[in-house]
Formats: C-alpha cells, structure tokens, sequence
C-alpha cells in the first residue's frame, strides 16, 4: 500500500456512513417504493454524498476508486493504493 | 384403529396404482405389531376436529378426502401494531394483501382441494411448512447515518444486537433457558 497517500478519516468515514444509509434507504425502498419520507431522505442521502465525493477527490487529487466510484486512471488497477477499512 | 401397513412399490403391468399390490417380503397381518393409538405428549393439547364453517359447504366425498391434519397453528410472537399481511398503506397488488387460504382451490394444474376454513385477515393466518412469512415494515424513525454504520442498520427495529436476539443467541447459552447443552466459554 501506498503509504504517501494521506487519506482524511473523518471524510472517508463520512462517505462510508452515508453510502451505508443511502444503500439501507435503497433495499428499504426496493419494497416501498411509494414511501414518500424515505425517498426524501434517499436523495438527501444522495446529495451529500456527492459533495462529499467531491469534496474528498478535491483534497486528494484522485477519484475515489472502488465500486465505481471513480475511474480508474492509470493503466494498472489501483485499488490497493486506496484506503482501507481499517484505515478509516 | 385397523391393522394396516403400506409400502410403496411400482406398479406391475396390467394394474394401476390405485390397486393394492403385496410386498414380495411382505408379512402375514397377523403378525405385523400394531402401531400404538397416537396421542398428542402431555404438553400439548390435540387439535380440534375441523369443523365447516357455516358460509361454506363441506367437503363431499366425491371430492376427496380431507386434509390430514388441522393445519391452524398458534399465532407466533408478534410486535403490537405489526400484522403480517393486509396492513393498510399496502401497495394494491402487492404480495402482502390479505392472506388467501392456502389450502383453497389449487392453481392451474393442480389438484382442487377440499376447501377448508380461512382465517380472518390481521389476526392469525395459516402456516404452511417450508414458506417464509416476513412481516411488514414501516419506516418510523432512522438512526443517523454513523450510528447507522456502526449498528449494521438504520432501522431501529431491525437492530438485533448479539444477546438480544433470542434465548439461545448471544452471551446467554441455551442451557442457561432450557437446560443440558454443552457449556461454553465465553
């Protein structure tokens, strides 16, 4: 792993609790897909974790990659060089 | 109670199978035991004799006999508010409506069935063997999306944490609610 790369943990942690809730939201609306309160706070969800993502790439100065967060830019897979669970 | 025994065997040429054929290594009925009368253990109480309700007509024997065994079971634990099919909000359509009977009359290619008593919607729905009843949820309040992550879900009344599941979960062993086991070490 690339130990240059400085990731923010509170930003990552961020992102990670909001793409867990946005997917929670996701599953839920799967079976309820008329819950008006639900669908709000998907796409509040949504929202923020856009500029999160944003705000991350910014400091960073690269794509968050996984799950197609991102695109990969260089001519190597590079996902090791991201973050780990653990180091968020 | 009459002393029969059966055993499946393939059916010969020249008979169908609705014709009693005997086994090869069959015994004389003379000397087969006769299985004891069943009777329901001490704990539970034997199931009432269906009887017909009074919309419906019974079950004449043209149409078969009828089912074994009285397939009401006892409602199982339920959260107060929480039914388990036909909750109003539903979706029209939805798989959740109303349970219908399902030992009424058989779909396309199936064999009808004599129809039997269905239970009221809300209250407590046949149980058949090997089908899986989840209950609906509603969306009440949702935990933040930190303390989301950390619990494993945002929905309160999906956080089931080690311990709190039930009896023979978590740091309680079974032993401790239902005795014998195998302790172990926690």
């Amino acid at each position: 792993m690339n130990t240059n790369v400085q990731p923010c943990p509170s930003l990552l942690q961020r992102i990670q609790q909001v793409s867990f809730a946005a997917l929670e939201l996701n599953l839920y609306l799967d079976t309820h897909p008329e819950d008006t309160r639900a669908l709000e706070q998907y796409n509040r969800l949504h929202k923020e974790l856009c500029e999160l993502k944003a705000q991350f790439e910014q400091q960073r100065g690269e794509p968050l990659l996984n799950f197609g967060y991102g695109a990969n830019s260089a001519k190597t897979w590079r996902w090791a060089e991201t973050p780990w669970p653990w180091d968020l | 109670m009459k002393n029969y025994t059966f055993k499946v065997f393939p059916a010969q040429n020249g008979l169908d199978n609705t014709t009693a054929v005997p086994s090869p290594e069959s015994q004389p009925l003379e000397e087969v035991a006769a299985p004891p009368e069943m009777t329901c253990p001490p704990e539970m109480t034997c199931p009432p004799e269906m009887t017909c309700p009074p919309s419906l007509p019974c079950p004449s024997s043209e149409q078969g006999p009828r089912p074994p065994a009285c397939p009401l079971l006892p409602c199982p634990p339920m959260m107060p508010g929480a039914p388990l099919f036909g909750a109003p909000g539903m979706p029209p359509g939805s798989p959740f409506e109303p349970c219908p009977s399902p030992f009424g009359q058989g779909g396309p290619g199936l064999p009808f069935q004599a129809p039997v008593p269905t239970a009221p919607p809300f209250m407590c729905p046949y149980f058949r063997l090997a089908h899986a009843y989840v209950p609906w949820q509603f969306m009440r309040t949702v935990f933040s999306p930190a303390e989301g992550l950390a619990k494993g879900t945002i929905f309160p009344e999906l956080y089931m944490p080690q311990g709190q599941y039930g009896p023979c979960e978590g740091p309680k062993p079974c032993r401790l609610s239902f005795g014998g086991g195998v302790p172990c070490e926690y």
